[in-house]
């Protein structure tokens, strides 16, 4: 069962764009109707965007006012940076990830994020908020899959990428106390749709999108990030999960790189080397097959003899005997 | 919150286990599976600067010529090793970015240390961890110390096709006790408050250690227990000199695994307290289910032990034999 803060979960589980809390499918919008969608998310396509409304398109329940937490995957590209028509200056490109409107015909914007191309080829990402409120994130790479947590109280953004809390960036406005003062709550949300149309350096995102949740209360628990960053979104929004603890442990076992060896003799078919703790091994191409072929189970076993005739050696299980 | 740790196995119990490929089933020793520390600061999905804390043995003396560290599901490759700050050579060694916060538990690791090179004719090997509740109650008693629902999965398997694991799991007969003798001597200790609680023999070869008095931390292993009388006797003696009018407090350690004869041998598995070999992956870990008769060896109370035993097989012929690693998930529910 989900928390009861969580208002909006959007995982692509499978192909259908279907909205978890409000047991809603999205609508799939633009010139293709066909989204492609996977369990490694949603790929945001040129002329397609996705379009919720909640139950009885009355919009999502968020109840949010003061706080909120806005999280999701995000495979960012970079198109690289547009050229100023008239000046010539080069232009950071802009382009939509995510719209939170209210549900009215006016559809007044409560949280648009986008990305925003940089000169150096990566990325920053915008959030900015009903009032005129902006800020941005430091830079990350494209091509590269980060996790953005965005969480605010009445007085304070925060945005988070990986795990680590940003210095905002170039800020403007001042943060109303309320991002939906005065408006229904309830939100229809757009993904990867400029409701201002698109210009010279305002493109479609043609990035990858996952795991897209809100909640109505302000959560800036690095524990939290990293039980959904590491272990998956469910052990953030389901009861069932946010009391289960992972210990993780890994073991590396490679083969040692090198052997210490005592003497060797080549008969020109084969190598054969003694190590120095008293093994025999038979060298070819597939020295790992050879080392096998005197492994050690029998070594404690008593002897018995085999001949290989067209090799002229006889093994005595683990050891080696030239007739 | 329950802490568990992992630890080697040892023929006998409270032994440090130096040697890996002995850790092959028997008493949880005191060696942890590899040496720990704590990470110092939070870092994101793809910072190579790391920084830890200084071990809690205070000299990183342990660390020495290790290539890796583990912290979550990641394995790190690291440059020789100098101290608490390292400049990572790769992140996400195995495939796996996981983000880490300040406190996560670090792990040394290199490729001469679980597993080696001696395997049977079938191309196995097998060795035993120990899955121990190391929680307390003197920190915070009011806080829940149970770990509720315990499973094992294989988080990720051995990235080399020419290798695999398997795991099984194994729990412990008996479970962990303590209380307060009402007589003891050389060979015995009675606590009669036991009588009728426990089968005979229900603490055979488990390890009984006395907490206070003149013999603190001394401890035996039970040959058989008495349910008529609360009798535990050891396979050995306390000394004669001990003044045994004074009764003192001891605990009961969870019996030992099964132990092989040598780390090429499998254990035997499929029985009421063993299971068989599985690959259980993280939709479908591997747990014990209730059992009425059994006490729920899924729920680890403190000082609770769970056995892990890993099969590792390779295949015949592999010309290489590289990126063997493998991540073992141990999950648990912090309330009931």
């Amino acid at each position: 069962m989900f928390i009861s803060s969580l208002k909006f979960l959007l995982r692509f589980g499978d192909t259908s764009i279907f909205e978890e809390v409000s047991q809603t499918n999205l609508s799939v919008l633009g010139d293709n109707l066909i989204p492609s969608v996977s369990t490694s998310g949603y790929v945001m396509q040129n002329d397609q965007y996705l379009y919720g409304d909640g139950l009885s398109s009355n919009g999502y329940n968020t109840a949010i006012t003061n706080e909120y937490t806005l999280g999701f995957w995000l495979y960012p590209v970079s198109p690289g940076v547009a050229i100023d028509s008239t000046t010539g200056n080069l232009l950071s490109i802009e382009m939509p990830v995510l719209i939170c409107v209210d549900n009215s015909s006016a559809e007044h914007t409560i949280i648009e994020i986008t990305e925003h191309t940089k000169t150096s080829g990566n990325n920053s990402l915008r959030v900015a908020e009903r009032g005129d409120y902006l800020a941005f994130s430091e830079e990350y790479e494209s091509d590269k899959w980060h996790y953005f947590w965005i969480t605010r109280d009445s007085n304070e953004l925060k945005i988070f990428i990986d795990g680590i809390e940003q210095t905002l960036q170039d800020e403007e406005g001042t943060m109303q106390p309320s991002v939906t003062e005065g408006l229904n709550t309830f939100l229809n949300v757009y993904i990867n749709n400029s409701l201002d149309g698109y210009g010279e350096s305002v493109a479609k995102n043609t990035g990858i999108i996952d795991d897209i949740f809100l909640t109505n209360v302000r959560n800036a628990s690095e524990s939290d990030m990293q039980r959904l960053i590491n272990d998956g979104i469910i052990y953030v929004v389901d009861d069932i999960y946010t009391t289960t603890n992972v210990i993780k442990s890994s073991v590396y076992a490679n083969d040692p790189e090198t052997i210490t060896i005592n003497s060797m003799i080549n008969d020109l078919s084969y190598i054969f080397v003694g190590r120095n703790d008293g093994k025999i091994m038979r060298g070819s191409a597939l020295f790992w097959e050879t080392r096998k072929t005197f492994s050690n189970l029998e070594e404690y076993k008593t002897g018995g003899l085999h001949g290989s005739p067209n090799e002229g050696f006889l093994s005595l299980n683990n050891t080696t005997i030239r007739l | 919150m329950a802490t568990l740790k992992l630890y080697l196995t040892s023929l006998e119990p409270n032994l440090n286990q130096a040697i890996y490929s002995q850790s092959i089933g028997g008493y949880v020793s005191n060696s942890l599976v590899y040496p720990e520390t704590t990470l110092l600061s939070t870092t994101g999905l793809y910072d190579t600067d790391i920084s830890l804390n200084t071990p809690s043995s205070g000299s990183w003396s342990e660390w020495q010529g290790i290539e890796y560290i583990n912290i979550g599901n990641e394995l790190i490759k690291i440059p020789s090793f100098i101290n608490g700050s390292i400049v990572v050579t790769q992140r996400a060694y195995n495939g796996i970015y996981n983000m880490h916060i300040e406190g996560d538990t670090v792990r040394a690791s290199s490729s001469k240390e679980l597993f080696n090179d001696v395997f049977n004719d079938s191309y196995k090997q097998y060795r035993c961890i120990a899955i121990k509740n190391v929680s307390t109650n003197s920190t915070d008693p009011s806080n829940e110390q149970t770990a509720y629902n315990l499973s094992v999965c294989i988080k990720q398997n051995s990235r080399s096709l020419d290798s695999s694991i398997k795991i099984a799991l194994e729990r412990p007969s008996s479970e962990y006790i303590t209380g307060v003798a009402t007589s003891w001597n050389i060979m015995q200790l009675i606590d009669t408050s036991l009588i009728g609680v426990y089968d005979d023999d229900y603490f055979k070869e488990s390890y009984l250690k006395v907490t206070s008095g003149e013999a603190s931390s001394q401890g035996k292993i039970i040959s058989s227990f008495d349910r008529g009388t609360g009798t535990f006797t050891f396979y050995n003696s306390f000394s004669s000199a001990l003044d045994f009018t004074i009764n003192p407090t001891y605990e009961v350690f969870p019996s030992p695994a099964q132990r092989v004869k040598t780390g090429t041998v499998s254990p035997n598995v499929g029985s009421l307290n063993v299971t068989q070999f599985f690959t259980p992956n993280e939709f479908t870990p591997l747990t014990f289910f209730e059992q009425a008769s059994v006490f729920n060896m899924s729920n680890l109370a403190p000082n609770d032990i769970m056995y892990v035993w890993i099969e590792r097989q390779v295949d015949k012929g592999s010309v290489e034999f590289v990126n063997n690693d493998f991540v073992l998930n141990y999950r648990y529910k912090v309330t009931e």
